[in-house]
Formats: structure tokens, C-alpha cells, sequence
């Protein structure tokens, strides 16, 4: 069996502290891979356990938090690494990094399944595993919280808003992974220095016959919900049975209940 | 057993110490491997700022243009804070280019290149939980579920020296041996510091600071200058902290929010708090034997810190400790050995090293500067007598004249000062 990991290294956000103004301060938060991401990782490496397999996980991006992020996927016990050469790689569109993951899929695949996290830590679109599927025209599970592997197919267990489902998958799949899924081991030192000699690999866009598009002019819009501050008073038994009434009224006025 | 759990020598630690051993073996051509507790290298690491540049320049061809430095420092800062005012001192040199401020976790990733582009290998994320003897040998570690062999192992853990304790190396030092030092990172900009300041973009500040913010505790403040950031911290003993039964990140932030600092800090934003152990106890506190079959002690560990009443000097230290090591075992591994007889040649690298002879002619510091009353009463008696010399009143004051009364306000009697002096002018 062979697999793909699609991995994003990000803002650490349990460390993300912010200023005064709330501004996040990102020059001083350490960017390591993402919760889920790892999840996803570990999830293939349990089915390299279990059933064999060869894992290979793969960046979009080339800065040394990417190169750091494939060496620690290494040293957890990914088999292969790549990084694919793609520069301000947090500032590309969505649907170029789903690209290049999916013809770096085709490439150097085929696969039976691309495990990856349900969603990145800081901007959590959710949208490369979906992506990615859509342009393999693999099978999607997303979101699973905990997922079991067999030689053709994978159950998976997804918590969605209205309640759980528990999906069956044949291969080729793209399963996206959420950080409830499982414990994403600690290498231990004869891990660490076995991946110290393994090469993190390099692939160009051009190799992947792929055109980057950066995202243009970005601009953060602020929605800001005024707040009412309708306050009903009550000073004693009787102004408080009136203000009770009020309040219920105003409520259902306002389609609260 | 494969070669990749085998080495020459293993290094615990990835600290200056540790990282400077690791690139002296790995140069002298031993198969090395550093291991470090923390998830990066330098990230168990804390300190205020400052580091001495000789030993690089020394042993470190072409590092200037290598190593991420922050700034020169130019000019040095002392203070005396007090209740109604502060003395404060400044040097200006012509130049700086003795001692820079850094971050210890570029720097140390740097130094972590140079072991790695020497061949050394350096592994982060994995906690050193023994060291295996056989026949009273060190053969190696233990991490977790994985040992690794080595002839020789160096221990640079660090001010907390779990590992040296759990083997009798070293037994724990005291809550008055050791003291912490607490830091915070303040994001000022790089053209705000240089305006408050008086600065050019590579020229930085060290200021060492006493009084009032301290609480009379034992202990001195500290500031230094980076490009972008400033760092205010203390150090203080942790047994002051338990007499006083002091928080110590009230410390840090009373002597953020002291007036003589909140003009320069105005504006800045708070990005990092952090505090460490620093083994305080001097030359005693030094291991006398730092050394002993197939193992090697370096850096804080071995308790190589001098603080000269006005400076603290670690980081050069353990360079410095860690370059000699590395030369004792090369010297044990030419003779084919690692018993403490071979490696006793650390001790006497040590000895004629610049780390022994300044903590030999500081002996007697830490004691000094263990006594509460220079930090207050001499602190105030300073304030006093300055402000006397000063006085603004129709009466103009002689020196001496306003030294006498503030002996009378801090309620210290003549003798008492000269003995004080006395024994400041053979310890510090």
C-alpha cells in the first residue's frame, strides 16, 4: 500500500500571543506542523504498522519551517519526504496548493490513500482534502475523528454538526484527518537518527507542469455585530414581574424564543 | 549493532556547552552526537543578553560574519534606583566589539550548523534519562526506550543538573547556590531604541541595575538591547525568594514599571517571559573534579559561571568549557582510552584556562554579594550622598558632608562602611 501524507507546517497557534491591541504577534510564534496534519501522519504510519505501507509525506513550500516540517515527518517514520519548491508558499491560493499535491500524486502515485489534516492551524479552510479529491477523483471522507485501514477499503467515524456518521471507503480515498483522530507519537532518539540520514527530496512546480497563482490584495474585513444593551430594570417584587414580562416580549420580538 | 548507534562520544545538552563540544569533536574527526531535551536547540535556554566575543574570535575563524549577533554593545549602563530618584553611571566606548547581545536560540542554531557541517549530528526532542555505566565506566545513554554506546559522554545539561545528581556527580545545590533569572522580551523597533537610546542600528546597551525595584532582595536587574526588542530581567537567589516569600514575576514586572525604565519601554509590547536557573555559588560551587571514567562535565553544569558583582559572564564560559573538553578526549581517544586518568587533562586545560582563573580571583564574590545590605542600605546611602552633593537648598554641601548624613538616615555607622569596603575592595 502506498500513501501520501499532505502535510502544512503553521503557526503554533497554542503559543500565538497577541499585543495590547489584539494583534497577533506572529514574528516571535514558532511555526510547526499542525495538529492535524500530525494526526494525519500518525494515522498512515499506524497502517505502515499494521498492514505495511509506504509512506510519503509531502510540503508545499520550500522555507526552512517546510524543510523542518518533512524532517520531523521523517523522524516520526515517514519513509519519504518531499518538499515541493514553491516560494512564499503561505501565500498561494488554495486550489494551487491542492494542485500541486495532487499532480505531485499523480506523478510520482499511484496511491491508495492521501491522509491529511482536517483543516491547517491557522487558517483551517478545510479545503485542500476536498480539493485534492475532486482533482484526483478519488473517494472523500473528511473529517474523520477516528479511522481504521484494511487491505482495500477504511471505515471512518465523523463527527459532523448534526451527528456522527460512520462512513466505508474503497481505495483510492482522500481522508482528512481531525487532531481528535489520535496521539501522534514522539520519535524516539533511534528514530531521530535514523531520519537524520535521509534526504528531504526536492520537486519544482515545473516538474509538476504547475502554474503558482499568489494570492492578489488581500484585504481583512472586520464584521462587527453592534450590541443592543437593552436593559429592562427592576427595584423590587412588582417592577420585577413587569421588566419579566417586558424582557419576554422583547425577546420574542426579536425572535430570540 | 548498526553503526548509527554507535558513537565516539555523545554530548547531552544542547547549549553553548554542548553544541561547542560536539563542533570540536566533530572537527578533531570523532563520530558525535549532541541530544537535546528541548524542541529546538536553545529552547531550555535562557539568557539576558550578553555574550563575550573572544573566545569566538579565538577559536571561530570568520564567525563575525556568521553569526547572528543583535548588537555591539557600546556603551554599559549601571543604576542605582531609588524611592526618590536613581545614580546611574554609563561607559561609552570608542567602539563595540567585545561583547554583543544575541538571542541564545539563533545563536545556538548556528553553532548547531557548525556541528552538522562538521559531520556531528544533532538531535532535538529527546530527553536524556541516564547515562549507562558498566564497571564503573560511562558506556553510554538511556532515552526512553533506546540506549545509545559512546566512549565518552559530556555532560552539559545545565544549571539544573538532574543527571549528574541521579548519578552522584554532583549532589543538589542549595536554594542559596542558585538563583533564578527571569526575563522578558519587549518589542520596542528598531528606530524607537536607537532614538531613547542614542544608538546606531549595530550599537547596543547593557545596563545592570540595583535598588528599589528589587525589593532589597540579593540580586541584580538587567537590560540589554537586540535590534528590534529589549530584554529586562533579574537575577535573584532562590532563597531570597523564599524568605521573602516574593513571586518572581512580580519582580520583573516592578522593574518593568519602575520609573527609570518606563520611558524607555513606553510603547513596547510584551512578546516573551522566561526564567532559568543560574548556579550562583562561584568558585565553590565549582565541581572540583569535572571529570572521571568515560564522562566529562561542561558548562553550567559544572557550575562555570562568574558573576563579578557587576557582570555575568555563562555563555563564554561554556564555550570555552566545551572546547576543552572536546581536546581532553581527543588526547584520551589518541592514547586509546577513556578512564578518568586520560581524562584528566580537562582539569588541567581548566585550570590554565581563563574559565578557572576568573572564578579563582572572584572566590570570594558570591559571598559578597550573597549579603542583603549592599542592596539596600548602600543602594539608598548612594541615593542620599549624591542627592547631598546636588542639593539645590541656599546652603551648597561638601561631599563628605552629605555622605556623613546620609550614614545618619540609613542608620550605618562609619566603621561598618569601611569594613563593608574593605571587604567589597577584596571581593569584587
Amino acid at each position: 500500500m502506498r500513501i501520501i501524507v499532505a502535510l502544512k507546517p503553521t503557526y503554533d497557534v497554542s503559543q500565538l500571543k497577541f499585543d495590547s491591541e489584539g494583534v497577533p504577534l506572529l514574528d516571535t510564534c514558532p511555526v510547526t506542523l499542525g495538529e492535524a496534519d500530525k494526526c494525519a501522519l500518525e494515522e498512515a504510519l499506524k497502517v505502515k504498522g499494521s498492514l505495511g505501507a509506504t509512506v510519503v509525506a509531502v510540503t508545499v513550500g520550500q522555507s526552512e519551517a517546510h524543510i523542518k516540517g518533512i524532517k520531523d515527518a521523517l523522524a516520526m517514520g515517514a519513509d519519504e519526504g518531499y518538499i515541493i519548491k514553491i516560494n512564499n508558499a503561505w501565500n498561494i491560493s488554495s486550489i494551487t496548493v491542492a494542485n500541486a499535491i495532487a499532480r505531485f500524486a499523480v506523478v510520482t502515485g499511484p496511491y491508495d490513500i492521501v491522509f491529511t489534516g482536517s483543516g491547517a492551524g491557522d487558517t483551517h479552510s478545510s479545503i485542500i482534502g476536498p480539493m485534492v479529491s475532486a482533482l484526483l477523483g478519488y473517494r472523500l471522507v473528511a473529517n474523520a475523528d477516528k479511522v481504521e485501514v484494511k487491505e482495500q477499503k477504511a471505515t471512518a467515524k465523523c463527527t459532523m454538526e448534526d451527528g456522527t456518521y460512520n462512513y466505508e471507503v474503497e481505495f483510492p480515498a482522500v481522508i482528512t484527518v481531525t487532531s481528535e483522530a489520535n496521539e501522534p507519537r514522539i520519535p524516539t532518539l533511534k528514530a531521530i537518527l535514523r531520519s537524520k540520514n535521509m534526504q528531504v527530496k526536492e520537486i519544482g512546480p515545473e516538474q509538476l507542469g504547475l502554474s503558482v497563482e499568489e494570492y492578489k490584495d488581500i484585504k481583512v474585513i472586520k464584521h462587527m455585530v453592534e450590541r443592543k444593551r437593552v436593559i429592562m430594570e427592576a427595584s423590587d417584587q412588582k417592577s420585577t414581574e413587569e421588566s419579566v414580562v417586558k424582557l419576554l416580549t422583547f425577546l420574542k420580538d426579536e425572535g430570540v424564543i | 549493532m548498526t553503526e548509527q548507534e554507535r558513537f565516539d562520544a555523545i554530548v547531552v545538552g544542547a547549549g553553548p556547552s554542548g553544541l561547542s563540544a560536539g563542533y570540536f569533536l566533530a572537527k578533531k574527526g570523532l563520530n558525535v552526537a549532541v541530544l537535546e531535551r528541548g524542541t529546538e536547540v536553545g529552547s531550555k535556554n535562557v539568557f539576558g543578553g550578553r555574550i563575550y566575543a573572544h573566545v569566538f574570535d579565538k577559536n571561530f575563524q570568520g564567525w563575525r560574519n556568521e553569526a547572528p549577533v543583535e548588537r555591539w554593545v557600546k556603551k554599559e549602563k549601571m543604576a542605582l534606583l531609588c524611592k526618590s530618584g536613581s545614580v546611574s553611571f554609563e561607559f561609552e566606548r570608542e567602539k563595540g566589539q567585545g561583547s554583543f547581545t544575541a538571542f541564545l536560540n539563533p545563536f545556538l542554531n548556528w553553532l548547531s550548523s557548525l556541528v552538522e557541517s562538521e559531520g556531528g549530528t544533532v538531535a532535538t526532542g529527546v530527553k536524556v534519562d541516564s547515562i549507562n555505566f558498566e564497571n564503573g565506566y560511562a558506556r553510554g545513554v538511556t532515552a526512553g526506550p533506546d540506549k545509545l554506546e559512546a566512549d565518552y559522554v559530556v555532560i552539559a545539561e545545565g544549571a539544573n543538573t538532574l543527571l549528574s545528581e541521579k548519578h552522584g556527580i554532583k549532589r543538589a545545590p542549595g536554594l542559596d547556590e542558585t538563583s533564578l533569572g527571569i526575563k522578558e522580551v519587549i518589542k520596542l523597533g528598531k528606530d524607537t531604541i536607537n532614538k531613547r537610546l542614542s544608538l546606531e542600528d549595530d550599537e547596543g546597551v547593557a545596563q545592570f541595575i540595583l535598588g528599589e525595584p528589587l525589593q532589597g532582595l540579593s540580586g541584580g536587574g538587567f537590560f540589554y538591547t537586540m535590534k528590534e526588542y529589549v530584554t529586562v530581567g533579574a537575577v535573584v537567589r532562590l532563597s531570597e525568594f523564599a524568605r521573602k516569600r516574593y513571586n518572581a514575576k512580580d519582580l520583573v514586572e516592578d522593574l518593568r514599571l519602575s520609573p527609570y525604565l518606563t520611558k524607555v519601554l513606553e510603547g513596547g509590547t510584551l512578546v516573551e517571559y522566561s526564567a532559568h536557573l543560574v548556579p550562583e555559588s562561584g568558585f565553590k560551587g565549582v565541581l572540583k573534579k569535572p571529570y572521571g571514567n568515560g564522562f566529562l562535565v561542561a558548562g553550567d553544569a559544572a557550575g562555570f559561571l562568574l558573576n563579578t558583582g557587576f557582570t555575568i559572564r555563562g555563555v563564554d564560559m561554556a564555550v570555552e568549557s566545551g572546547r576543552l573538553a572536546a581536546e581532553a578526549i581527543a588526547k584520551a581517544h589518541s592514547e586509546g582510552g577513556n578512564s578518568e586518568e586520560l581524562l584528566s587533562s580537562y582539569g588541567k586545560l581548566l585550570d590554565e584556562s581563563f574559565i578557572m582563573k576568573n572564578l579563582r580571583k572572584f572566590s570570594r564574590t558570591a559571598d559578597f554579594l550573597s549579603d542583603n545590605k549592599i542592596y539596600k542600605n548602600y543602594v539608598n546611602l548612594a541615593c542620599s550622598t549624591v542627592k547631598g552633593v546636588f542639593d539645590e537648598g541656599e546652603e551648597a554641601k561638601r561631599a563628605f558632608e552629605s555622605f556623613r548624613k546620609a550614614l545618619n538616615i540609613q542608620g550605618i555607622s562609619f566603621l561598618t562602611v569601611l569594613k563593608d569596603a574593605w571587604e567589597a575592595y577584596r571581593s569584587i
